[in-house]
C-alpha cells in the first residue's frame, strides 16, 4: 500500500530535480513553484503541481541545450561561476570553429582532396550496392556497358564486363560471347567461373582451356571442382571424404603438379599471377564436402567480381581459402574500352 | 512597447489582476482561483514578467516555512489590464490592446 504522502515526497523530488537541470534564468520560478508546493491542498493535486512544474523546467533545460546562445544552470548559487561560463562556451565555440575551418582548409590540397575521394570510395559499394542474398545482382552502369558491347560486338568490352558483372550467369554468358569473338581470351573463362554451368559446358571449358594453355593447373581444378559438386550434392561419399574420390585426386595432383605454372600466361592476363600453392595448403587442409567452399577450389575466380564489389579490393580470396599473392590488382585496371 | 501574446489563458490570469492591480498574489491561489494547471500558470507568470508587465517578490509569510514567490503587475502591467478589458467591454476583439500609443 503506497503512504498517503508518498506522491507529495515524490512531487517535492521530481521539482528538485527539475530545478538541479534547469537554466539559470529559471531557478527562481522553479523555487516558487517548489515553495508553493507546501501551499497545495492533497497530495495528489501536489503531484500534479510539480508534474506541470517540472515540465515548464524540463522544457526551459531543453532549450537551453539546443540553442547555445541560452544560459545553462550548472551551480545553483555561485552566480559567480555562472558567470564565468559564457566565455568559457565562447571559447569552446570558437575553437571548434577553427577546427572546422582548418579542416575544410585541408580540401584546398589536391591531394587531400584525391585522399579523401578515396577513402569515401571503400563505402560507396557498401551504401550504393543493390544486393540480393548478400550480393549485388544487378548493376545499371554495368549493363549499359553489356548492352553496347553486345551490340558492338566488342570482344574486349565484353571481356570488361564478364569479369565485373555481379551476376554468375551473366558473367559466365557474356564470358563466352568473348571468348566466341576473340579466342585469345579463353582465360575469361577460368574468371567467369563455373558455378551455373551445365557438366558438359563445364566438361567443353575445360578442354578448351587446356588446348590454350597446357602448363596451366586451372582446368585441372575446374575439373575437380565439377567431381567435387557431384559428389557433394549426390552424397556418395561419406562427409570429410572426398579425397577418396579417384577422379578428383587425379585432377587435383595434376593441378598441383603443375602448380609452377599456375598462371596464364599472356600480358593481359597477368593479374592472375598471385595464383600460387598456397590454394593447395588451403583447400586440401580445410577441404570437407561439408565446406562446400572449400570444395570448389576455383570459387574464388568465380566469385572475384562479388568480392571486388562488395568491398572494393580487387581480389582478396583469403575468406574463400584461395590466397592471391600479390592482391590480383590489375583487375581494375583492363585497357578495354567500349566503342 | 512589446507585449506579450494575449491567449485566452493569459487574459484569465490578466483578469484576476483587475479587482486589485497593486495587490501580491501567490502563484497557486491564481492557480486555483483560474483553473489553471501550474503547467501552463507559470509559463504565463514568466512571459509577463520578462515584458516588465508583471514584478516578482518573495515574501516570508510565518517562521520555518518557506518564502512564497508573489506577484502583481507593474504600472505598465496595469495599462496593459485597463486597456485590454476597456476594449473587452467595448466589444473589441482583444488581440493586440491598444498600449502606450499602440494598435487598436
Amino acid at each position: 500500500m503506497i503512504p498517503a504522502a508518498f506522491p507529495r515526497s515524490v512531487a517535492i523530488a521530481l521539482l528538485r530535480f527539475a530545478i538541479w537541470i534547469a537554466p539559470h534564468d529559471t531557478l527562481d520560478w522553479g523555487h516558487a513553484m517548489l515553495s508553493e508546493l507546501n501551499h497545495v491542498e492533497g497530495n495528489w493535486s501536489a503531484f500534479l503541481w510539480s508534474l506541470g512544474g517540472a515540465g515548464v523546467l524540463a522544457k526551459h533545460a531543453a532549450l537551453a541545450v539546443i540553442l547555445p546562445g541560452r544560459p545553462r544552470r550548472t551551480v545553483s548559487s555561485a552566480n559567480e561561476l555562472f558567470a564565468k561560463e559564457i566565455p568559457m562556451r565562447k571559447t569552446t565555440l570558437a575553437v571548434i570553429a577553427s577546427c572546422v575551418v582548418a579542416s575544410l582548409l585541408l580540401f584546398l590540397a589536391p591531394v587531400f582532396r584525391q585522399a579523401f575521394h578515396v577513402s569515401l570510395a571503400q563505402w560507396h559499394d557498401v551504401f550504393h550496392a543493390k544486393q540480393s542474398f548478400g550480393y549485388p545482382s544487378r548493376d545499371p552502369e554495368l549493363d549499359a556497358l553489356v548492352k553496347k558491347a553486345e551490340q558492338n560486338r566488342d570482344a574486349e568490352a565484353l571481356a570488361f564486363v564478364a569479369v565485373r558483372y555481379p551476376n554468375a550467369i551473366q558473367r559466365e554468358r557474356l564470358a563466352n560471347e568473348a571468348v566466341q569473338l576473340d579466342p585469345n581470351l579463353t582465360w575469361l573463362y577460368a574468371v567467369a567461373g563455373t558455378a551455373y554451368l551445365s557438366p558438359s559446358e563445364i566438361d567443353r571449358r575445360v578442354s578448351v582451356l587446356k588446348q590454350w594453355d597446357p602448363e596451366n593447373a586451372l582446368p585441372h581444378l575446374f575439373a575437380a571442382q565439377k567431381i567435387g559438386a557431384t559428389v557433394t550434392y549426390s552424397k556418395e561419399f561419406p562427409l570429410g571424404k572426398l579425397e577418396e574420390s579417384p577422379a578428383w585426386e587425379k585432377e587435383m595432383d595434376a593441378a598441383f603438379h603443375l602448380r609452377s605454372s599456375i598462371t596464364i600466361s599472356t600480358a593481359k592476363s597477368s593479374w592472375i599471377t598471385g595464383f600460387s600453392p598456397a590454394i593447395a595448403l588451403t583447400t586440401r587442409s580445410r577441404l570437407s564436402p561439408v565446406r562446400i567452399g572449400m570444395a570448389f577450389p576455383t570459387m574464388g575466380f568465380g566469385n572475384a567480381p562479388f568480392t571486388r564489389s562488395r568491398f572494393s579490393n580487387p581480389v582478396n580470396h583469403s575468406s574463400l581459402g584461395v590466397i592471391a599473392k600479390p592482391p590480383l590488382k590489375n583487375i581494375g585496371r583492363w585497357p578495354v574500352s567500349v566503342r | 512597447m512589446k507585449t506579450p501574446r494575449l491567449s485566452p489563458q493569459t487574459l484569465r490570469v490578466l483578469e484576476r489582476f483587475v479587482e486589485h492591480p497593486r495587490a501580491w498574489r501567490y502563484g497557486y491561489e491564481l492557480s486555483r482561483e483560474t483553473g489553471l494547471k501550474s503547467g501552463t500558470l507559470y509559463p504565463i507568470l514568466m512571459r509577463l514578467a520578462k515584458y516588465s508587465l508583471l514584478e516578482t517578490k518573495w515574501v516570508t509569510t510565518e517562521d520555518g516555512v518557506p518564502p512564497r514567490h508573489t506577484y502583481r503587475l507593474t504600472p505598465n502591467g496595469v495599462e496593459l489590464v485597463r486597456a485590454t478589458f476597456a476594449n473587452s467591454r467595448a466589444g473589441l476583439k482583444v488581440r493586440r490592446p491598444a498600449f502606450s500609443g499602440g494598435r487598436a
